[in-house]
């Protein structure tokens, strides 16, 4: 039925190996006629050559066959795997072009997968994400989905509010059985308990967001305490300027860093103070913007100095609600702070000196630790949600309750239900698509060729 | 006789049945203007009914308006036969209540015969249907038991459960579509012959007991409504539209349709002696003996299957129904059995009130064949043979509304086909005549096929008194009500527009609008001009203003439904070999051959991808209506 498709799996530069995936209606013929192998028995691996069409021998290799309805894309598929020169590798790739398939577009394989059914739409995003996984969590994460946790969980949420609206249906369109009487009460109970189990979910989907983006860490604090020392010293490099006037630092300085399991973006920012030039001020209002933002906040104080008056009610109303950390710094130095009368003074507080690298160590080590605090706890769902899942769990919690809107202030029952199928397709949405075009595209071009 | 036999003066359409669908495509074909003739095995049977006392109920109440709406004849007549009127749901919203009238069983018959009698274009003749005359594909009419044929440039199927029908008491078995009737044998094989498919249903209708041995002390009396809600719309219409048959005729108004004297209903419910006796006497059940291959409506279940599937409870609700006024027969409703006649009679004794009842019409299941819907187009024709189309039971429903319905749309559809007029399709967003089709054509049956509110995506709209407002637009394609009748419908719609606009804008208080007090539930006196409109039109007003919010998104959704039901799937649009689809998807695709992408949606098995690849081939073709 289909055309049939070819794609490097493995990246195109040399290497050990190099595998290239086949699927499609030509796979038979391809290893009959290119591989020398008539009816391969599936699922075993074959020591062969591969020859040309102009029957020159091109490289030996090792070849799978898997048979239609059992293979990755439930097309009849070949993965070849040869010796990883690119030069090698293209003169493969065209002859595997000459012999009638056509090179994949990114995803297709996966994209053929959903199309046949083989996955659905969580399982699809999920090969995405262990793809692109950049740490072990987020691996674990992935594949917990690839086994349909989320897809399980979304249909059995769906089969609840399914219940409840047959407990609805029931009372309309049978008003003279015996059915005893209205649940009204029942209904509003379960369809509670569906919205915060969905509003679990997103919560959730957000805790483990962390995983899959870059958070920010922002640096703060009065002029001249040291910040730019300690970016520094964070980063391994000198990337912001150091110097002993007030000031120096006055547009904000950024860099992306890895910290065990999370990806961070560290800001090195503009002392608050009054500012004394208008370039500078620009630079503190930045700063606030930042903290807004921010995941973390480090706010520096110089520890050798008495503590510094008329700034930090002003921080401490920006980092209201947010994580931070108070670093006190130059601990080589004698104590001269008291932090008595401060704001921060109930703050998780931390003492560094640049001059040792084991206090910048253990700063680091307390930024990750906080970052992950929450995430900490058990992965209580098995499963992982991304931000598209995420959108769509929310549309569903917020149908949820506009139907509970209806029930509560004593609407007749009937006009609840658009509500509940619109919940019902939100999450269906999740699972299968319907209509949704672009947003197909969109989720497997975002696939390397060859998945 | 004057009966066209002949094939060079054919009929335009000939209707084989004259029970509910026959009656209103009959009528409905001779009205559009087709010379038409109904045939019916029995004259004296014509619009029976063979189950229960009663038209209308959830759902298919909505359903009788429809057919009022669209010019349908059942309205009218149950409103001049009903003995006993209820609006059921009474407690919910005008979307879902339903008006449900019992009614006089004779009367019904007789009025619906006189209709037929009187109506012009229209012929009628007691005859069996014993096969179909198909010349290249295109039937052109029918062969009958007094060996002449009938032509007809369109012929509609609509002979209900009589296609080898079989009855089952006990273990005795008898042929026939309904007690004391006969059964269609020929034309199942005939139907076969040109491949359309058949399946085997079953149904069941409880015993009639004489009114007489019935203990009123011990039943409980169910009253109609004191105003009653009618199932026709009679401030739309002229004299002539109402008394159409009473004017000419004999069948003076007895009944003025504004009051009548209601009889009541009675209940009462199963006892313990009641489950054991069912119980005890299982294996004489065919149902449960396993001689009855068809498959029963799940909704009406036997007095057998409550016992057995839901067991004893407190008691299984029992409700007692006058046939009529001239009469002393009453049905059993909820005691639908197929066991023999002794355990029928023991078992009713068991039941308060009915310890000396009398059985006078023994209980029966009955099974027969249907045609798979699916086979049909959204018209009701057949895609097998040409001009040949089918209503009612045969297409696997329940229902005398359900049917009655059907009727409708093949009688113009059949007309229109030979008139060369276009074919009226009525979809799911105007109202339950579009959805019970759609359903039909597109899902098919696996069980006796009855309508149901929640079936409806878009009820909230189809609040039975709005029927009018929402089939206008059809009588733009089909000639069914007269002119007269057309300009009111449209005066009562801008009429009703107009208040819409008026109680949204108008401010009773200084920052609050009539509609801002309705839609918080507050009391307040409306204009003295609205209170002087009529009940119909207020009635509309209130709850397109109050359930604004509600209705607005259903209106929004309609739009975004009519998007894909605009993409048209040519006829010869190929499934085969399209990237992606899968083999099963094909097959369904295939089978059914959908109208549009919309209707292919809603083929069971069909997935939203697939929907989603076809939607991508056909707009690469860029077909669209």
């Amino acid at each position: 039925m289909t055309d049939t498709i070819v794609a490097l799996a493995t990246p195109d530069s040399q290497s050990a190996l190099g595998v290239i995936r086949i699927s499609g209606k030509k796979a038979l013929e391809i290893s009959e006629k290119a591989c020398g192998n008539p009816a391969p028995p599936p699922r075993y691996v074959h020591l062969t050559k591969y020859k040309s069409a102009q029957n020159e021998t091109l490289d030996q290799i090792i070849m799978v066959y898997y048979e239609k309805g059992k293979s990755f894309t439930s097309e009849n598929c070949l993965e070849l795997t040869c010796h990883g020169n690119p030069v090698l590798i293209k003169e493969i790739l065209n002859d595997l072009l000459k012999r009638g398939c056509r090179l994949a577009n990114p995803g297709e394989f996966t994209y053929r997968a959903f199309t046949n059914g083989k996955i659905d739409l969580t399982q699809a995003e999920a090969i995405a994400d262990l793809i692109g996984a950049k740490s072990k969590q987020a691996l674990m994460l992935a594949n917990k989905n690839l086994d349909g946790n989320l897809t399980n969980k979304i249909r059995q949420i769906q089969s609840q509010i399914l219940v409840q609206q047959s407990n609805i249906e029931a009372f309309i369109d049978f008003p003279e059985d015996d059915l005893g009487d209205e649940k009204n009460r029942q209904v509003i109970t379960s369809l509670c308990d569906i919205s915060s189990e969905l509003t679990g979910l997103i919560e959730f989907g957000k805790k483990i967001n962390v995983f899959n983006r870059d958070l920010k860490v922002v640096l703060i604090g009065p002029p001249n305490v040291g910040k730019s020392s300690i970016f520094n010293r964070i980063i391994g490099m000198d990337r912001s300027i150091v110097n002993h006037e007030a000031g120096t630092t006055r547009d904000f300085i950024d860099y992306k860093i890895n910290l065990g399991m999370v990806t961070v973006r560290l800001y090195d920012t503009a002392g608050i103070r009054k500012a004394e030039q208008q370039i500078e001020e620009e630079g503190i209002k930045k700063t606030h913007l930042l903290i807004q933002d921010a995941d973390l906040v480090l706010i520096i104080l110089d520890r050798s100095l008495p503590y510094p008056s008329g700034v930090d009610l002003e921080i401490a109303l920006d980092i209201k609600n947010k994580k931070s950390i108070l670093v006190l710094n130059k601990s080589d130095l004698p104590k001269n702070i008291d932090m008595s009368e401060s704001n921060f003074r109930h703050l998780r507080t931390t003492v560094v000196s640049t001059n040792e690298k084991e206090s910048i160590s253990s700063l680091t080590g307390l930024i990750q630790n906080l970052l992950l605090e929450e995430y900490k706890t058990e992965n209580e769902f098995n499963l992982s949600v991304n931000l598209r899942q995420s959108s769509a769990l929310l549309k569903a919690q917020n149908a949820i309750q506009k139907s509970l809107e209806t029930l509560e202030v004593g609407n007749a029952n009937e006009f609840s239900v658009p509500d509940l199928k619109e919940a019902i397709s939100c999450l269906n949405s999740i699972v299968d698509t319907k209509d949704n075009e672009d947003m197909l595209d969109l989720l497997f071009s975002s696939f390397c060729i060859g998945k | 006789m004057n009966i066209r036999n002949s094939k060079k003066n054919p009929y335009d359409v000939v209707v084989c049945g004259a029970g509910h669908a026959g009656c209103e495509a009959a009528l409905a074909a001779a009205r559009t203007g087709a010379k038409t003739l109904i045939l019916t095995g029995n004259l004296d049977t014509i619009a029976q009914m063979s189950c229960n006392p009663a038209i209308g109920g959830q759902a298919k109440g909505q359903i009788v308006r429809e057919i009022d709406a669209l010019g349908g004849e059942m309205a009218l007549n149950t409103d001049f036969s009903a003995i006993q009127y209820k609006l059921l749901n009474t407690s919910k919203g005008p979307a879902v209540q339903a008006p449900r009238a019992q009614c006089d069983k004779k009367k019904y018959q007789l009025r619906m015969k006189h209709v037929l009698e009187q109506s012009s274009n229209l012929d009628i003749l007691q005859i069996l249907v014993t096969g179909l005359l198909v010349k290249k594909g295109e039937c052109i009419g029918v062969k009958t038991s007094l060996d002449v044929n009938i032509y007809g440039k369109a012929v509609i199927v609509t002979t209900g459960t009589f296609l080898r029908s079989l009855m089952h008491v006990g273990e005795n078995k008898s042929e026939g579509g309904r007690l004391g009737d006969h059964t269609a044998k020929g034309l199942s094989t005939d139907f076969q012959k040109y491949g359309i498919k058949l399946g085997r249903f079953k149904t069941g209708t409880p015993p009639r007991i004489l009114g007489s041995s019935i203990d009123f002390r011990k039943t409980q009396k169910q009253y109609g409504d004191e105003n009653p809600v009618k199932f026709a719309f009679y401030d739309t219409r002229t004299d002539e539209e109402m008394f159409h048959v009473e004017r000419k005729s004999m069948f003076h108004v007895e009944h003025n349709y504004e009051k009548i004297s209601q009889i009541p209903c009675e209940l009462t419910k199963t006892t313990t002696a009641t489950a054991n006796i069912i119980s005890n006497n299982l294996h004489k059940s065919p149902l449960y003996r396993g001689n009855i291959s068809g498959t029963g409506p799940r909704y009406c279940p036997s007095i057998e299957d409550k016992i057995v599937k839901f067991g004893e409870r407190d008691g299984h609700r029992i409700y007692l129904e006058p046939e009529g006024l001239g009469t002393d027969e009453w049905y059993i409703n909820g005691f639908s059995t197929s066991l023999p006649l002794d355990i029928q009679a023991s078992a009713l004794k068991t039941i308060p009130g009915l310890e000396n009842a009398q059985i006078i019409r023994p209980a029966y299941a009955v099974e027969y064949d249907y045609a798979c819907p699916t086979q049909l187009s959204l018209s009701l024709e057949s895609k097998k043979i040409a001009s040949l189309f089918f209503a009612g039971q045969i297409n696997g429903t329940s229902g005398y509304e359900e049917a009655a319905a059907q009727g409708l749309i093949a009688g113009i559809n059949a007309s229109h086909k030979v008139l060369n007029k276009p074919a009226v399709i009525i979809g799911r967003e105007i109202g339950y005549i579009g959805v019970l089709i759609d359903d039909l054509t597109s899902k098919g049956v696996t069980e006796p096929f009855r309508m149901f509110t929640s079936r409806a995506e878009f009820r909230l709209l189809f609040n039975h008194g709005s029927s009018e407002i929402r089939y206008l637009h059809v009588h733009d394609l089909a000639n069914l009500i007269s002119a007269h009748r057309k300009n009111k419908i449209t005066y009562k719609i801008e009429l009703i527009n107009k208040w819409i606009k008026l109680l949204n804008n108008s401010r009773i208080s200084l920052n609050k609008t009539y509609g801002d007090l309705l839609r918080s539930n507050q009391k307040f006196d409306y204009p003295s001009e609205f209170s002087s409109l009529s009940t119909g039109i207020k009635e509309e007003v209130i709850y397109r203003v109050q359930y604004e919010g509600y209705l607005k998104r259903e209106l929004q959704n309609i739009e975004k439904f009519k998007h894909s039901e605009k993409i048209i799937i040519p006829k010869e649009f190929s499934y085969d070999g399209i990237p992606g689809l899968r083999k099963e998807s094909i097959e369904k695709l295939n089978s059914i051959a959908p109208d549009t992408l919309g209707h292919a949606s809603r083929i069971p098995g069909v997935n939203p991808s697939d929907i989603e690849i076809l939607m991508i081939m056909i707009q690469k073709k860029s077909y669209h209506r």
